[in-house]
């Protein structure tokens, strides 16, 4: 009998600790699919999925904090996925926070991916619909890669045929390397030196001027600052305005005079127009040059003759001296 | 020959299922041997611990000692801890266990049953008024079907043990990292049919060792000769069950 009981004890506990390990091993799988943990249910509307199913992570920042539990069609575009979130951690989440859907890895299991989003804003309640992004779709960014790594092929190409040109003598490398362009470039620096210390120098005068004007000294600068020389400026300019005004209407009466001369009115209009006149005028013209020649040769025989003789002699005696 | 051996094999298929059958039909009936029933326990169960955790550690280590160098291929030795526990509890320990019980417990059973069939005994404990089916065949049976699921958790245990010390024999993977990669890839849908797999086959080798046991013939030889067929038949119904079993927990897994 006293064996009896203890084959008794042994078999309990056996079983006691088998069914421990089972107990142990099931929380495990439980507390990892959160299972005895309360938690809330959220939804959030995906355009793609990209093969996310139920009993996939949620994860917050990365930390798993529950898992899909729904999957379904609401529209042509939008599928609804329904998720759990663990209540410990739902306070960190806000109406900002994004969900989107990434993959474990590289090439691990789908998982809905929340990132808080801006500060601020109420926190999670259940039955909420989360605000979404479309996850990088993997196919998308493998198309986009190709195009950037064709445009790398080109710039790299380009970037070798250009190096392969730098590397021939007649370049500008042979330029860079050559010791005597540098030399005239190290003097052509020392000469803008040398410049710039004289503008400085010049620079200095000039504002010295500039200041001596400022102060009224010298001629330009009592130009710019006597009171009593812009106020005979100003008569001076009232004048000139008068004058502009005479000159304007003696302009008008020139054109009147001009206009009536052209018309042939008056003794000049007739003088100036009639071309009669202008000829008889001529012919006059003539008669007074032969008359003065006449005159001439009258006033010659006058100073060899007699009475003007004596005159004349004296004279140019006179002048002889 | 062949049609004498054919007519053989399905008349024992046709007993094996009646007497299961029966079994059933005794199992609700009043008067629980109760005693009885602990005492197979004890002796199913806790006299095979032994066996089933040195071959579960040992299975565990070789298992994950022998994936080493593929997953290193790979460059995935950080999954080596979620891989092996997976195919250690969903395949590789409710099937070793279930093979070592069968060669023990089907053993003992077919050849107590038997020595107890030729030497009359089961004869006169009919004529004392002891129903020697319940007495005998539902204990035993129930005691099998209901140790070899406790065994198999046990072996789980330990056999994961055996593989956090293979894993640490090539890495450096501390007992708490590993616990949490062998339970990231552990679900329910392994654990629970692994376990209730465990239920088949317990109550199957219990059945056919009964049975083997239970219709003894021909004296002593045919002690020995029911001892090693009860072995046979149960190993074979424990694979059989197990190609099922796969095709069940693989539609489940899937839903």
């Amino acid at each position: 009998m006293e064996e009896q009981s203890v084959k008794k004890i042994k078999l309990g506990v056996f079983v006691i600790i088998a069914a421990t390990c089972l107990i142990v091993g099931l929380y495990f799988i439980g507390s990892k699919r959160n299972i005895f943990h309360s938690k809330i249910h959220v939804s959030a509307l995906f355009s793609n999925i990209s093969g996310l199913m139920p009993g996939n992570n949620v994860q917050f920042n990365g930390i798993n904090v529950g898992t899909v539990s729904k999957i379904y069609a609401i529209a042509d575009t939008a599928i609804k996925v329904e998720f759990t979130i663990d209540s410990d951690i739902k306070k960190y989440i806000t109406s900002y926070a994004v969900a989107s859907i990434g993959t474990e890895g590289l090439l691990g299991s789908k998982l809905v991916n929340i990132s808080p989003g801006k500060r601020g804003g109420v926190t999670l309640r259940e039955a909420d619909v989360m605000n979404t992004v479309n996850a990088i779709e993997t196919d998308k960014a493998l198309r986009k890669l190709l195009v950037t790594n064709d445009n790398l092929n080109v710039i790299s190409e380009n970037l070798k045929t250009f190096s392969a040109k730098f590397n021939t003598p007649n370049s500008l490398w042979n330029l860079l390397s050559d010791s005597v362009v540098a030399g005239n470039v190290r003097n052509a620096l020392v000469k803008i030196k040398i410049t710039g210390d004289r503008t400085a120098v010049i620079t200095g005068d000039l504002s010295k001027i500039v200041q001596d004007v400022k102060s009224g000294k010298g001629t330009m600068g009592a130009l710019l600052t006597d009171a009593s020389l812009s106020q005979k400026l100003k008569q001076t300019i009232i004048n000139i305005e008068a004058v502009t005004d005479s000159f304007a209407i003696i302009t008008g009466n020139f054109k009147n005079v001009s206009e009536k001369l052209k018309n042939g009115d008056g003794a000049i209009g007739t003088l100036i127009s009639d071309t009669t006149f202008v000829h008889k005028l001529n012919m006059s013209m003539d008669n007074i040059k032969n008359g003065s020649a006449n005159f001439n040769e009258n006033m010659k025989a006058l100073k060899l003759s007699w009475p003007f003789k004596k005159y004349f002699k004296k004279k140019e005696k006179e002048n002889n001296k | 020959m062949k049609s004498i051996a054919l007519k053989h094999f399905l008349y024992e298929t046709a007993g094996i299922y009646l007497f299961a059958v029966r079994f059933f039909k005794e199992l609700f009936k009043p008067r629980f041997e109760f005693n009885e029933f602990l005492k197979q326990c004890y002796t199913v169960g806790n006299t095979s611990i032994t066996l089933v955790s040195v071959t579960a550690l040992i299975m565990g280590l070789v298992i994950t000692i022998q994936s080493q160098p593929a997953m290193e291929t790979f460059g995935t030795e950080s999954w080596l801890p979620s891989v092996v526990s997976i195919s250690l509890v969903r395949e590789l320990v409710p099937v070793i266990t279930a093979l070592t019980c069968a060669g023990k417990i089907g053993s003992s059973i077919g050849a107590e049953l038997g020595s107890m069939k030729v030497t009359e005994q089961i004869d006169s404990m009919e004529v004392s008024g002891t129903n020697p089916f319940k007495y005998l065949v539902v204990t035993r049976v129930l005691a099998a079907t209901l140790m070899l699921p406790l065994l198999i958790i046990l072996g789980d245990t330990i056999s994961l043990y055996g593989a956090y010390i293979g894993v640490n024999i090539n890495q450096n993977v501390s007992f708490h990292l590993f616990t949490n990669q062998v339970f990231a890839k552990l679900d329910f849908s392994d654990v629970l049919p692994s376990v209730i797999k465990g239920l088949f086959f317990g109550f199957t080798i219990g059945i056919i060792s009964c049975y083997k046991g239970y219709h003894t013939k021909n004296g002593t030889e045919g002690v020995g000769k029911s001892a090693n067929s009860s072995v046979v038949v149960s190993i074979f119904a424990v694979f059989m069950i197990d190609l099922i079993a796969a095709q069940v927990a693989n539609i489940f897994h899937i839903l």
